[in-house]
Formats: structure tokens, sequence, C-alpha cells
């Protein structure tokens, strides 16, 4: 305390308000002095400080700082000053003033070498040229950048409108032009974009795709088909790939003029048109204007954006070109779309045919695999060997359907036509087995199928089940073979007796000669007899007889019959005896009795004598499978006679069927009788039948169809 | 040495005019019989060994081919030629009476002036 004490206010010294001898004013006055100052001396610096902190561009920092620092302890001499009015701290005071010494010395030095650099320091006026040029520079660079900024705006947008056409579908393409038009005209501050396509005769363009900016008219509908011929110089230009550039309509050469009113119809003031060329040929031109306004200047465009542009046309030819192209192969699509769905169509129909023909046709058709199992049968096919379609598919056609011995050859066909391929058509006539175990004949022609590289894969056989026709065929072989023994046997007794007698190797008075002649005259009947006969049953089965139908009595019937029939009887010695209640029956009575002689003849010549033959007529019963039927009336031819084996009994009325040809020729019988018998009765709508047995006689029996009043 | 023919037809005309015309012209020997079981017995029973038959194909009953058979059967009567009388003219049917091993066939009707040579020929006599 006594330091602090002794250096503030020593009390060895005078204050020094003695020295102004405590005269109030006089201190008072030193007082507010020293006391002004020291605070502008405190506020000095505080300023310098402040300011310098604010301005980091103020030069010579530290000489402001040491200035602050000087000022500071001259405020701080002053303070003192104050205070030893009335404390005699003079060592205080005096250390103060060494510091300030030391300080302001200091500052003088350093101030010393800065005065030629601060003298260097630029006056305001050339501070202010400078700054003017500095921002003559900083605008143009902002400007500079700017440009550069949208040129890269510019590149971007072009690039991006290319990224977007990379993967720009067809249908998509169009709405893609036209935004990128928008896109470009609105970027570059024109008014219309659009795009001219030049005709594939070149001579006129029309407009594809138009944007335009807000409340103009599109022009697209009324661009179309223009006459290159109205822009002659824009087409010379254009057509030679060049860039056409108009800045301003009113700007044209003289050359130019007829583009020029032909623009101006259009309100153009100025235009770009970028040519579209594939291939060293211009498909058209991408077009940017702007239409005419008061106080427009003219539309300049960098060289850069030209370029872009240029660039863009590129782009837009290309993605033209592929619509193009994608455009002719949808067509090529859709005309083979269309060709494959005629194709299909006719296919189908070609197909549907052949189902309906396979599922229709009264043919077997068997497709077999290369194995020989069956993987098609058709309805009829199933029909004929009597399977259902699932149970037969797959089986193996030789095991299943083949009889045993015809297997071997059968599967030999098959495999040498699979093998050999060469004949791929092959005709044979060979047996299938039912499933019922019968076999039936089949006309085969076969197919060999075969796969895409030409390989056989199976076959496609085709069949006309001839088993009826066949034996059809064979009973005409037959019956001819008969007829023709028939016919034969007759004319060779006449031909052999003749020749006998002709030739004179028989003398016609001879025993043996005038035998000949009676076999030759016997054969001569017979043989008109059987011509007659085979004539007449051809006549009436097919029909050329006419039935000449009259209303008679069954007594007239078997009465004129008796008579016919009655010496014959006699002759054999046998009795014919008729029953008949008379009943009125609708015929051609001479048919009638015609079948009534042939049987009563039968009859009586395989009678034995002294025995009867029976003729009589009923009214037969209804009969029970055929509730509907009209009554009938029935005939009887009854004998006693050797009778009819069973097993011939079904073929009796058919051709030469007689029980003993040789035995019937002798009684004068051709063998005929019976089945003219049967169509006399089939044609009167009746029936004829017989019931015999061994040694028993026969009953022939035959009905007619009562008239309706004898119904009842 | 006169020759012996057997004929085996059922048909009386026929039967006549061929035994006439070969007794006439051939001068030989013929026996006639009207069905194949007939003809049969008269070969097998006969002394005298027919020399050929003429037999007729379509007859009732036992037909010509049946009786051809059975005469082949017997070894015999297996040696006897055999000639068809045959009303069927066809080729066909003709090669089918020639493959059973007939000695040959005549079709009727024949030429009575030529049948002895005609039987001659095929027999090789």
């Amino acid at each position: 305390m006594n330091v602090l004490e002794n250096l503030l206010s020593p009390p060895n010294y005078i204050p020094n308000g003695h020295c102004y001898l405590w005269h109030t004013p006089l201190v008072r006055l030193h007082v507010v002095s020293d006391l002004l100052i020291a605070l502008a001396y405190y506020s000095i610096p505080l300023m310098l400080i402040y300011f310098v902190s604010q301005r980091n561009d103020v030069p010579f920092r530290r000489i402001f700082l040491l200035f602050g620092a000087f000022i500071i302890s001259c405020g701080t001499i002053h303070v003192t000053s104050i205070w030893t009015l009335w404390h005699p701290a003079y060592w205080l005071e005096g250390t103060l003033k060494a510091i300030t010494a030391v300080i302001s010395v200091y500052t003088a030095l350093v101030l010393f070498p800065v005065i030629p650099k601060a003298l260097a320091l630029p006056e305001p006026e050339q501070l202010q040229q400078v700054n003017q040029e500095l921002a003559s520079q900083i605008n143009e660079r902002e400007q500079a950048e700017a440009t550069l900024q949208q040129q890269l705006d510019f590149d971007r947008l072009i690039s991006s409108i290319s990224t977007r056409f990379i993967n720009l579908g067809f249908d998509a393409m169009d709405a893609g032009i036209e935004q990128a038009l928008e896109e470009i005209a609105q970027f570059t501050q024109v008014d219309t974009s659009y795009i001219m396509r030049l005709s594939d005769k070149g001579d006129c363009f029309s407009m594809t795709h138009e944007w335009v900016t807000d409340n103009h008219p599109l022009q697209q509908e009324h661009v179309q088909q223009v006459p290159l011929s109205s822009f002659p110089w824009a087409t010379e230009q254009l057509q030679a790939g060049q860039v056409l550039y108009v800045p301003a309509l009113d700007q044209l050469p003289p050359e130019a003029k007829l583009d020029q009113q032909n623009w101006q119809t259009f309100n153009l003031a100025s235009l770009v048109g970028i040519p579209l060329i594939f291939q060293e040929t211009v498909l058209g031109w991408v077009g940017f204007a702007s239409f005419d306004r008061p106080n427009r200047r003219p539309k300049q465009w960098p060289e850069s954006h030209l370029q872009l542009l240029r660039f863009f046309g590129e782009i837009l030819t290309n993605a033209l070109q592929r619509q193009m192209a994608d455009w002719e192969l949808r067509q090529l699509n859709q005309d083979l779309e269309r060709h494959v769905a005629e194709r299909t169509a006719a296919l189908q129909k070609s197909e549907q045919r052949v189902r309906s023909l396979l599922e229709n046709v009264r043919l077997v058709v068997v497709g077999l695999d290369d194995t020989g199992r069956i993987d098609y049968i058709n309805p009829w096919g199933r029909e004929v060997m009597g399977y259902e379609d699932a149970e037969i598919l797959g089986r193996n056609w030789f095991e299943s359907c083949i009889p045993r011995h015809q297997v071997g050859t059968v599967k030999q066909v098959f495999e040498d036509e699979l093998a050999q391929g060469a004949h791929d058509r092959a005709y044979y006539e060979s047996p299938v087995l039912t499933k019922t175990g019968k076999e039936r004949l089949i006309a085969w022609n076969n197919t060999v199928m075969r796969d895409t590289v030409g390989e056989p894969i199976g076959t496609m056989s085709i069949g006309e089940d001839i088993t009826e026709r066949y034996a059809i065929q064979r009973m005409k072989d037959e019956f001819i073979s008969v007829v023709s023994h028939e016919l034969r046997t007759p004319l060779t007794s006449i031909h052999g007796a003749l020749e006998l007698l002709s030739a004179g190797i028989l003398p016609l008075e001879s025993e043996r000669g005038q035998h000949v002649l009676s076999i030759a005259a016997e054969n001569s009947t017979r043989l008109v007899r059987l011509v007659n006969d085979i004539l007449e049953l051809e006549r009436l089965e097919s029909g050329k007889i006419k039935l000449e139908i009259q209303t008679v009595l069954t007594t007239e019937l078997t009465g004129r019959a008796q008579e016919l029939m009655q010496v014959l009887a006699e002759r054999s010695q046998v009795s014919l005896k008729i029953s008949d209640p008379g009943l009125e029956l609708q015929v051609d009575g001479d048919r009638i009795i015609q079948v009534l002689t042939n049987l009563l003849d039968n009859a009586i010549k395989f009678s034995e004598a002294e025995t009867e033959v029976i003729l009589s007529v009923d009214i037969g019963l209804v009969s029970i499978e055929t509730p509907g039927q009209p009554r009938q009336a029935l005939f009887q031819v009854e004998d006693q006679g050797r009778g009819i084996p069973e097993h011939q009994l079904e073929h009796i009325f058919e051709r030469f069927q007689q029980v003993d040809a040789s035995d019937s020729r002798r009684k004068g019988g051709t063998g005929l009788g019976l089945a003219i018998c049967r169509s006399i009765v089939h044609q009167h709508g009746g029936r004829i039948w017989v019931e015999s047995h061994p040694d028993q006689g026969s009953c022939f029996f035959f009905t007619i169809p009562l008239k309706h009043e004898d119904q009842g | 040495m006169v020759k012996r023919i057997l004929l085996i037809d059922d048909d009386d005309g026929i039967r006549d005019i061929v035994k006439i015309t070969l007794e006439v012209l051939g001068g030989w020997n013929v026996t006639t019989a009207t069905s194949g079981p007939e003809g049969v017995a008269l070969a097998t029973h006969s002394t005298d060994q027919p020399d050929a038959i003429l037999l007729d194909v379509m007859m009732p009953g036992q037909d010509g081919v049946e009786t051809f058979q059975q005469l082949q059967s017997q070894p015999n009567l297996q040696a006897i030629p055999v000639i068809f009388l045959t009303a069927k003219a066809r080729n066909s049917e003709r090669q089918k009476l020639i493959d059973l091993g007939c000695a040959g066939t005549i079709i009727k009707p024949f030429e009575v002036q030529t049948l002895v040579q005609e039987i001659c020929q095929l027999l090789h006599w």
C-alpha cells in the first residue's frame, strides 16, 4: 500500500496547484483544458482503430496503430497533469512522459521511411478514373460471362434435346419435335419455329411441325404444297446446304425480292433456316422466325448459336429419318401383320375346310407316326373300326387294326414308304380288323408326312371301305357268270345239235337225228323263256313296267290261275284246290296271276302224284311290329312236295338260286321265276316268303295290302 | 384201242350232244354221269378206267371243281386227265381251272366238228 501511495501521492513533493497558488480560476482552467484534451486524445485512437478495422484496404495500418498508441499516451499525460494539481505524483507523470517519448520517437522513426510511400499513393481523381475503368472492365466481363452462360445454357438445351431424341419412340416423335421447337424458340426469343419438308419430287414443301408464341395463329394448314419457286433466293441457299440467315427482312438483297414479298405475307421480320440434309440430299429445313412489330430491331444470331442450330438440324434430320424408317417399318409390320392375318385366315379357312372334310367325309383317314402308332383317325374311320376316339389313339396300328395274316405285308408297305421316300403315294387294298374282330376291306391311298427338313415323320392314309362294294362286285361277277352259264348251256345244246344235223354228221331222219333235233327245240324254248325272264326281271326291277292297277276280286285272280294250271296239275296227277273268300284288291291283275301261276307251277312240278296243292286267300293279321300298317290279303300256295333245305330258304327268291338247277331246268325252270314273283309283290307293297321242311312240303306266302273299305 | 371217255354233266341236252359227237366223230366209247358223285363212283368202280374225263364245272350240289378234287384225291384216279367243260369264258376263270391241274378247258358252246380234234390236242393223242 505504501508503494502505491508513494507512487500516486508522494509526501515529499508539493502538488502542482501550489504553483498556481491554488488560484481557483487558474486551477479550473488547467483542469478543464487537460480533461478535454484527454477526452479528445482517447476518442481519436478509438476512431482510428474502428476505421482501420473496417477498411482492410487502408495502407500503413501499423502507422495508424502507432498514432493511436501515441495519442492515448499523450491523453494519459494530460490526465496525470490534472492529478498532479493536487497530488505530486511527478514520478508517475515522468514515467508516462518517458513512455510517450519512446512511442513518439518510435513512431517518428517508423513514419520517416513511410513518407515516400505515402507520397506515392494515387490521387483521388486518378483513383476515380481507375475505378471507372475497373467498372467498365467488370461490366464487359459480366457481359462476356452472361454470353458464355447463355451459350452454355443453349449448349445444354441442345444436348438435352439431343439426349431426349435418342430415346424418343415413334408415337412420341412429333410431340418431341414440337417441344424442341418450342424450347429453342423460347430460348432464342423468336416468335415461331417450324419444320418444312420437301415433297418427294422436290418441287414444293409443306409445313410438318410448328410452334408459335402466344396469341398468334398457327400456319401449318396454310403452308402445304407450296412451290419452291415462291422462294427462289432462299431455295438456292438451302439447296446448297447453307444456313438461311435473314436478320432483317427489309435488308435483303434485290434478288430476294420475291422471297421477301412472300415472307411478308406471313408478317415475318427476321428468320433463320437450317437445312435438313441426309446423305447429301436436302429433305427440308427447320426455321426460327420473328414477327414484324413496331420498333423491332434486327435479330442477330451469334455464330455459336447458328452452329448449335446446325447441330440441332442434324439431330432433327436423324430423328425425322428414324421416324420415317420407323414409319416404313411400321408399314412393313402392318403389311406383314396383314399378310400374316390373311394367311392365317386363309390357313384357318383351309384348315377348317380340311377338318370339315376329314370330319364328314365317308372315307377312313388314319395318321400314323413313324413307329406306326395312331395319332389321328377321323370320325368315319372310328365308325368303320368301331372305336371311340380316345381308346384307339396311341395304339399301334399294325398290332390293333390289321388282321394277323396281313400284318407282315402291310407293315412292309409302311416301312418301304418311310424308308424309300421316293414313292410318296401308294394304292393298295388291304383288310382292317374292327373292334369286334370283323374284317373290312379298305382301298388305301398313302401319303408320307414329312417334317420341315423333309424327313419322313409318318403317314396319312385315306381309305375307302369297299367291303360292300367288293361283295356286290363279287355277286355281280357271280351273277354274270351264272347268266353266262344259264345262256350258254341251252345254246351249247342247240348249237351242237344243229351242227350235227347241218353238217350231215347225223341224218335228220335217223333216230339220233330226231333226238338231237328235239334237244335243239327244247333248248330253244328254254333259251327264249330265259331271255324273256331276264328281260322281264330287269324291266320290273328298273321300274320300266308300269303296273296297271285295277280293282279286282281275289276270286277272279285265283280262278284264272286255276284255269291256267289245271292242265299241268291233271297231267301231274296233282289235286289243285282253291280257298278264296273273295277280297277286293287294287292290283295289276295280270301280274298277280303271273305270281300265282309261277308259285302253282313250282308247287305242281315238285309234287308227287296223288298229292294236293292248295291255293288259299285270307285276311292277313296285322303285324305286331308295324301296327299302323293296313291289313293285308294273304295268299298261300302249299304243296306236299320234297321241301326246301333250311339253308336255302333265305336265298330262294334270288336269281338262279334254284334248289336243284338241273332238276329245275328239266322241269322248264329258268331260275328267275321266284325273283320275278318277289319283284311283282314288292311293287304292290306286299311281302313274299316261304316256310318249308324237307320232305314235308313247302308253303309260299305273299301279302297284298287290302283296299281301304276292306280294312275293317 | 378205242378211247374211253367219261362225261359228267348235269344238262341232258349237252350230255347227249357230246356223247353222240364223240362216238360218231371220234369212234370213242362214252360213258355219262349226271352229277359229280355219280361220275366219281363210275370212275372208281368201273373195271375199265376211262382214258379221259370231260367234266362240267357248274353243277348243282357238288360242282365240277369239287369233283375234280375228289378224283385227284384218289391215287388210282389222279392219273386220268380231266378236261373241264365250262360256260365260264373269262380268262381268269379258265386260268383258275388250269391252276387246279386239269388237262385243259373247253368253252361252251363248242364246235362239234372240231371237238374230237380239240380233245386230242389237249390230251396229246
